[in-house]
């Protein structure tokens, strides 16, 4: 018995463990990445299920390196793919390529019909889903609740696609399942965070049954990103978002700016700071009180 | 292929004509449909009932949407006449600017076709920053985008730039101007030379007459 055939994962009964004897090599792949992005973990997703060696570089996106500037230097974002040093970029292009080159365990349909529907409904969802999703966890009040509205409805799109298939892909899961597994995970902090549910099991049952099947996997399981960490992002940028400015930056204040990075590494300053993260949670928290305590004032 | 292929578009749009460009490219015959966008037909709704929009290209019945998705499906299922490269990094970069002419060019070409004061401004200003990328990182020194024959990338650009370049008559502003945008400005007047190209444009005046009627009616809006 070679190592793929003992390698049967045991919720399908069908082999989702590329072997090492089975791994494919057509040059050196890099990912750069970064760790909470749902549109990085998408190419980790295709890059293990069709068994490809990589290496993985995180990226500071705050501090962004001159590797992830050179490779990308239109929108210097991430994912970006390196393969034989050649970057390629946008999330669901990538996944296009890994396909294209290495042909094990295709991702979209061999049919050109099937495949233009699914680069529909990844472009769809990409453009409305996961915007509107977030748009409506940052939205308050009225606008919160249109918000909300809207995005359901492109959620019920998804539903219907879903009909009568155990993936999006089919019997197994391809193209269009990578590029929605943000909702099992990724939508589910959103929702939590933006206090507010999109897709539930009532409205959507089948794209619901969908997110369940699809987090088990166990590729897909051993990408995700850890729940909390996923949880401060999110907190975090929203209240950005709801504080929304930026007084002291580098470009208005150049000399204040530099100050605070001298002032902040001196060791007696830097071992009494509070952590980022609670203070983060403090902040909205009072954000949200006050806000609160506003609306219930009109 | 003996199916038969329709394409549903309207007159005005470029989005129709890029779908036009890569059928008479490719030498496909097809049944062209006109619809009304203001009084959509019934077809048209169960057709693309998600954006209710065209182009959409009919074929053997089944219905694709999104005007680069059906030009990828063409070149599928009609490879003579390529219009990717082969090379896979080759169409991953082809792709890219597919990407960059839809997410950016287009929306700031749809600001300066439908804003007006401050806004347009701002719009004006961004899609000469958009051009400048293009200019840039884009072309490089290839005759066009696809290299010696033009492929997806140019008629993706193709259809924004003349769309731009109708407005600019309609606005008074000129954008793509040869000394700030040499390269693009090239290409652009090669693109337009291409025969398939240049025997189907609609006509300038039509499209000029209904722009500035369209900014009219904004302007009056808007005072």
């Amino acid at each position: 018995m070679t190592a793929a055939e003992e390698n049967k994962d045991l919720y399908r009964g069908e082999q989702w463990f590329i072997a090492p004897d089975e791994i494919q090599s057509h040059g050196e792949v890099k990912v750069i990445g970064a760790y909470l992005s749902l549109f990085c973990t998408r190419i980790e997703w295709a890059l293990k299920l069709k068994g490809v060696e990589y290496e993985y570089i995180e990226e500071d996106l705050k501090n962004k390196s001159p590797i992830l500037i050179n490779s990308n230097p239109v929108h210097k974002k991430v994912p970006v793919l390196l393969h034989h040093d050649n970057p390629i970029v946008e999330s669901l292009l990538i996944l296009e390529y890994i396909d294209e080159v290495w042909k094990e365990k295709p991702l979209l349909p061999q049919d050109p019909y099937q495949k233009a529907i699914a680069r529909f409904w990844a472009k769809f969802a990409d453009e409305k889903c996961v915007w509107g999703a977030w748009g409506a966890c940052q939205a308050e009040g009225e606008e919160k609740e249109k918000a909300a509205e809207s995005a359901m409805e492109s959620f019920a799109f998804l539903e219907k696609q879903i009909e009568g298939k155990m993936f999006f892909g089919g019997e197994e899961i391809g193209y269009l399942d990578l590029a929605l597994g943000w909702i099992p995970h990724w939508l589910n902090v959103m929702e939590e965070v933006g206090d507010l549910k999109l897709v539930d099991a009532e409205k959507f049952p089948l794209l619901q049954e969908w997110t369940q099947r699809f987090i088990q996997v166990p590729i897909i399981k051993e990408c995700l990103p850890a729940r909390e960490k996923l949880v401060n992002y999110f907190t975090a940028s929203l209240s950005y978002t709801l504080g929304d400015l930026k007084l002291v930056d580098a470009e208005k204040f150049p000399l204040l700016q530099e100050w605070t990075q001298r002032f902040i590494q001196v060791p007696i300053i830097k071992e009494c700071l509070p952590a980022r993260e609670k203070l983060v949670n403090y902040f909205t928290a009072s954000l949200s009180y006050t806000r609160s305590l506003k609306a219930s004032h009109q | 292929m003996s199916e038969e292929v329709k394409l549903h578009g309207v007159w005005a749009s470029p989005f129709s004509y890029r779908v036009i460009w890569a059928l008479k490219l490719k030498g496909i015959a097809y049944e062209y449909v006109e619809e009304d966008l203001s009084n959509k037909s019934a077809l048209l709704l169960h057709y693309n009932p998600v954006h209710k929009q065209i182009p959409v290209l009919v074929h053997a019945g089944k219905p694709i949407c999104e005007s680069m998705i059906i030009i990828e499906y063409i070149e599928e299922m009609w490879p003579d006449t390529p219009l990717l490269p082969t090379d896979h990094y080759k169409r991953a970069i082809a792709r890219f600017w597919i990407k960059f002419a839809d997410d950016k060019a287009l929306s700031v070409l749809r600001r300066t076709l439908y804003t007006t004061g401050e806004e347009l401004e701002k719009a004006i200003k961004e899609c000469l920053e958009i051009l400048e990328i293009v200019e840039e990182h884009g072309l490089e020194d290839k005759k066009y985008f696809n290299g010696e024959k033009i492929g997806m990338v140019d008629i993706a650009f193709g259809s924004i730039l003349y769309w731009l370049g109708v407005n600019e008559e309609v606005l008074g502003v000129k954008l793509l101007e040869p000394h700030k945008f040499p390269r693009l400005h090239k290409w652009f007047h090669s693109f337009q030379e291409v025969p398939v190209i240049k025997e189907n444009l609609p006509n300038r005046d039509n499209v000029i007459s209904f722009l500035k009627g369209r900014r009219e009616t904004l302007e009056a809006s808007s005072t």
